[in-house]
């Protein structure tokens, strides 16, 4: 579900050093990925890493790629080149092309060929070249930076180019890659739209990144601003489910004037339990440990609790039953800080069952009734989109409706 | 009047034909190693002529200044200011517009720029420390933090690395405390006597420019500010060069720079100037350029002193400039300055675009020796100027790249930046310069583009909050604090 590049100039560095902080940035984004570092003796090594496991190592080189599954996939061809690719297009025609055909053909073929349209994709070369671009149609971001003279670096968000010491500079746009090596450093812009994944800055990203040049962050709040607007209810209290739901909730409290409370602590630290695939019973007990809440806030009170996304609502049901049954609210209101999640992605930027989509299946009174809230509201569409598009996105809402 | 002009880059090409424009209708001769075509074209059609020498032999200028019968030489690189050249033709009573070997030492040796920074308090300050052996320099390097590894002698703008926390730190430590070894290892074979071979730095952030000046050793002229591309590549990213492009104007300033912090860079080179009096005893002529960092902890910071005018930014006062250029680099040379005003226009933006070889510069090898072919004329009816730099004739009579830069194409517009690099990108394309064996040209095409821009003023604006909170509170101080040490104060003020 990302995507990550470290290339120094000078073969005598090892990239695998930087590039260890930034898969560590990236794995909020899954708990699996593949790497591949061009050697300094000419060679492609390419491993498969478990990047949450503790002491988790990458293959060693002067230019390191990783991509995190299920969304992005990663073929190296006959020894000779590998292909990164995000967005579920296949990798091996890129590979070859790179391979076979050069650079500058690969660089052409992600940015405006069909097969590519929706995806971003890295290459590197077994003799030293690089290549990183959009389709022409791209749901999936990436960015650009420099570290000092040293390196180029690439991700799906920012804040891996600036854990791994590096200053972000450019996004690449849709239907554009950038190539070269050492020497030189080309461009290819065939034009297109950005179709960026509306997912990202709704959940996936980290709110310390920009994403396709818009910051997350501040997406977030001023999205649950407008989640509050839309809402209209009277409560005491706001609270966010943590983390993800966090800056909604802020934005949710300071737009309807209901005091920001800190709900809920965690036994587990960060876990995101959507990117975790678990069994359901797993993932239920990771629930409770994750969102044990602090029984004083609630009690008495008209609550509204602000959550990230709603696909199961098992989460949300969990801790609703939880406050009213040991905490004494008052009121429970549901404000999901996500449009409703209606479709899977053919993109693979989330791998959510159909059957598994409450959104899909129910009407609102429906839901809110197994959820047990006296309200329900969805971050409406509408607002994403006309946000996004003022900066040069109109975003892939495929998932939602 | 008889000028000689000793060096052989884009830069004395520029410097050539700004001295050209002069009503004293100036004959120059060139002192040149590599056979710069475009320099010999300025002394042919002033009626000039062209010395075959090394720039950086004080003999081989002497000799050219005295055949010449040069009533005016003018030093354009640093080399041979740091080699003596302008003092020994001071010394056999020629007018020189170059620093002296003494003066120059505050470009060729960073520790000792550093150290006169802070003997005078002069403002924009870094914490620093130099080094002779390398295995000091690695165990400092290792538990310094944030930092930048240097060479400390001058060594044609590269061999600069910076190093971030956490890997630096944590594990890539090493990464810095090996590269700074290695670095000071590789300075002490390249250059004999030298005092420090490595200087360790506080790592600052920031928007970078260029501020020169020229100076008689009293009065002081300034010229516009410009901002250099270090890094090869477009986005700011790729190897660190001589300049890969620069922009300029609205003269004196920059989008992202403002008057206040223009000025204040202005009385940090007047009182580098001072202080360099006060120390070598020799009146400075010649021009002294700031290349500065403005940054959230105290504003314009100095990153390095030039005891000389920069390359590419000198090439922007083509279309800035509206005085005697000439006058200017005279009256300095005979320590005549006061009085004198330059006039520059208000009303350009100018935009300065480097080609390289693909090679240079971590591959010179691969970046040398490449037939190359030109049109300056062509460039000229484009509204635009085309400056020769790392050409020499070849021995069948044509020319060829010697590994550096090849040249720079200027273009200005009234319209603002994005104009003047769309005309830069047209004058590119339409293959102005040329590398005949089709081996590839590397250029940036992001210079002076609206992005680019967007992002240095919002770098600057960043910057600016930080140091003028700072300065509000009155902070001139940074404290560390070591365990078993206890508290450092490093006072700025």
């Amino acid at each position: 579900m990302g995507l990550l590049l470290a290339y120094f100039y000078e073969r005598d560095q090892d990239a695998s050093r930087y590039a260890y902080y930034g898969v560590m940035g990236l794995r909020h984004r899954g708990t699996v990925a593949e790497a591949v570092a061009a050697t300094p003796g000419g060679g492609l090594v390419a491993e498969r890493l478990e990047p949450w496991r503790e002491g988790f190592t990458l293959p060693r080189g002067y230019a390191v790629a990783a991509a995190f599954q299920p969304s992005a996939r990663l073929h190296v061809y006959a020894g000779e080149a590998a292909a990164l690719v995000d967005g579920g297009c296949p990798p091996g025609p890129l590979a070859r092309a790179a391979a076979e055909k050069g650079l500058r053909e690969a660089a052409e073929m992600v940015a405006g060929d069909a097969r590519y349209a929706p995806c971003a994709a890295i290459v590197l070369t077994r003799s030293g070249g690089y290549a990183a671009g959009r389709g022409y149609e791209s749901r999936r971001p990436l960015s650009l930076g420099g570290y000092g003279f040293e390196a180029l670096y690439a991700a799906t968000e920012t804040a891996p180019i600036t854990l791994m010491g590096g200053r972000w500079s450019h996004d690449i746009g849709a239907g554009e890659a950038v190539y070269g090596d050492a020497e030189v450093f080309e461009e290819v812009r065939l034009g297109g739209t950005r179709r960026t994944s509306l997912f990202e800055y709704i959940y996936l990203a980290r709110m310390d990144s920009f994403v396709d040049g818009v910051d997350v962050y501040r997406f977030r709040r001023e999205m649950g601003a407008r989640l509050a607007r839309s809402h209209g209810v009277e409560a005491d209290v706001v609270v966010g489910v943590p983390e993800t739901a966090l800056p909604y909730a802020l934005g949710y409290a300071e737009a309807s004037g209901a005091r920001l409370e800190l709900g809920f602590v965690s036994t587990v630290g960060r876990v995101r339990t959507a990117v975790a695939q678990l069994p359901p019973g797993e993932r239920a007990r990771l629930l409770s440990l994750k969102l044990n809440p602090v029984p004083s806030v609630f009690e008495a009170a008209r609550v509204v609790v602000v959550d990230d996304s709603v696909v199961t609502g098992l989460t949300l049901k969990v801790v609703v039953q939880r406050l009213r049954r040991l905490h004494g609210a008052r009121e429970v209101h549901a404000a999901v800080s996500s449009p409703r999640l209606v479709r899977p992605c053919p993109f693979q930027v989330q791998v959510l069952d159909e059957e598994a989509l409450v959104a899909r299946h129910l009407d609102d009174d429906e839901i809110a009734r197994v959820l047990d809230v006296d309200s329900l509201a969805w971050l409406p569409l509408g607002e994403t989109v006309s946000y996004l598009s003022g900066h040069g996105i109109e975003p892939c809402t495929h998932c939602m409706g | 009047m008889r000028v000689l002009l000793v060096g052989d880059g884009a830069r004395e090409h520029a410097l050539a034909l700004l001295m050209a424009r002069s009503s004293a209708e100036p004959r120059i001769a060139a002192l040149m190693k590599n056979h710069n075509p475009g320099i010999e074209r300025v002394a042919l059609e002033t009626g000039g002529r062209v010395y075959h020498g090394s720039p950086t032999s004080p003999e081989d200028a002497v000799r050219a200044a005295e055949d010449y019968g040069a009533e005016l030489v003018v030093i354009g690189p640093e080399e041979p200011l740091f080699a003596g050249v302008a003092d020994a033709l001071r010394e056999r009573g020629f007018p020189v517009f170059g620093a002296g070997k003494a003066s120059a030492m505050i470009e060729m040796d960073k520790v000792y720029a550093r150290e006169l920074m802070w003997r005078h308090r002069i403002p924009g300050r870094l914490r620093f420390r130099g080094f002779s052996s390398p295995e000091e320099a690695a165990e400092y390097a290792r538990a310094a933090g944030d930092v930048v590894v240097k060479p400390a002698r001058q060594a044609g703008g590269r061999g600069v690395r910076v190093f971030a926390q956490p890997m630096e730190h944590i594990e890539a430590g090493e990464a810095a405390a090996g590269y700074a070894a290695r670095l000071a290892e590789e300075m002490r074979k390249r250059y004999q006597g030298l005092r420090y071979t490595v200087i360790v730095e506080e790592r600052v952030d920031g928007v970078e420019y260029t501020v020169p000046v020229v100076s008689d050793g009293e009065t002081v002229v300034a010229l516009p500010a410009a901002q250099d591309n270090p890094h090869l590549f477009p986005y700011d990213t790729g190897p660190e060069t001589g300049g890969m492009g620069a922009i300029a104007g609205p003269a004196p300033l920059l989008p992202f720079l403002e008057q206040s912090e223009y000025r204040e860079t202005l009385e940090i080179l007047r009182k580098t100037l001072e202080a360099l009096r006060g120390e070598t005893g020799e009146p400075y002529r010649g021009a002294l350029s700031g290349q500065m960092m403005l940054t959230g902890l105290w504003g314009p910071v100095v990153i390095e002193y030039y005891a000389r005018l920069g390359d590419p930014e000198t090439s922007t006062l083509l279309p800035l400039v509206e005085s005697d250029f000439l006058e200017l680099l005279d009256r300095a040379a005979r320590r005549r300055l006061a009085g004198y005003r330059l006039e520059a226009r208000e009303d350009v933006y100018v935009v300065v675009k480097a080609l390289a070889p693909a090679g240079y510069p971590l591959n010179r090898g691969r970046a040398r020796g490449h037939p190359v072919a030109f049109d300056v004329d062509a460039a000229r009816e484009r509204g635009c100027e085309l400056l020769v730099g790392g050409v020499t004739r070849s021995s069948d009579g044509g020319f060829v790249t010697t590994g550096s830069r090849v040249a720079e194409v200027v273009c200005w517009s009234s319209l603002g930046h994005e104009d003047a690099s769309r005309r830069a990108e047209e004058m590119i394309a339409s293959g102005a310069v040329r590398l005949l064996d089709g081996h590839p040209l590397v250029h940036r095409w992001d210079v002076g583009s609206g992005e680019q821009l967007t992002w240095r003023m919002r770098m600057a604006e960043l910057a600016r909050t930080s140091y003028r909170r700072r300065r509000e509170k009155g902070l001139t101080r940074v404290y560390d604090w070591v365990s078993g040490k206890g508290l450092i104060v490093h006072d700025y003020s």
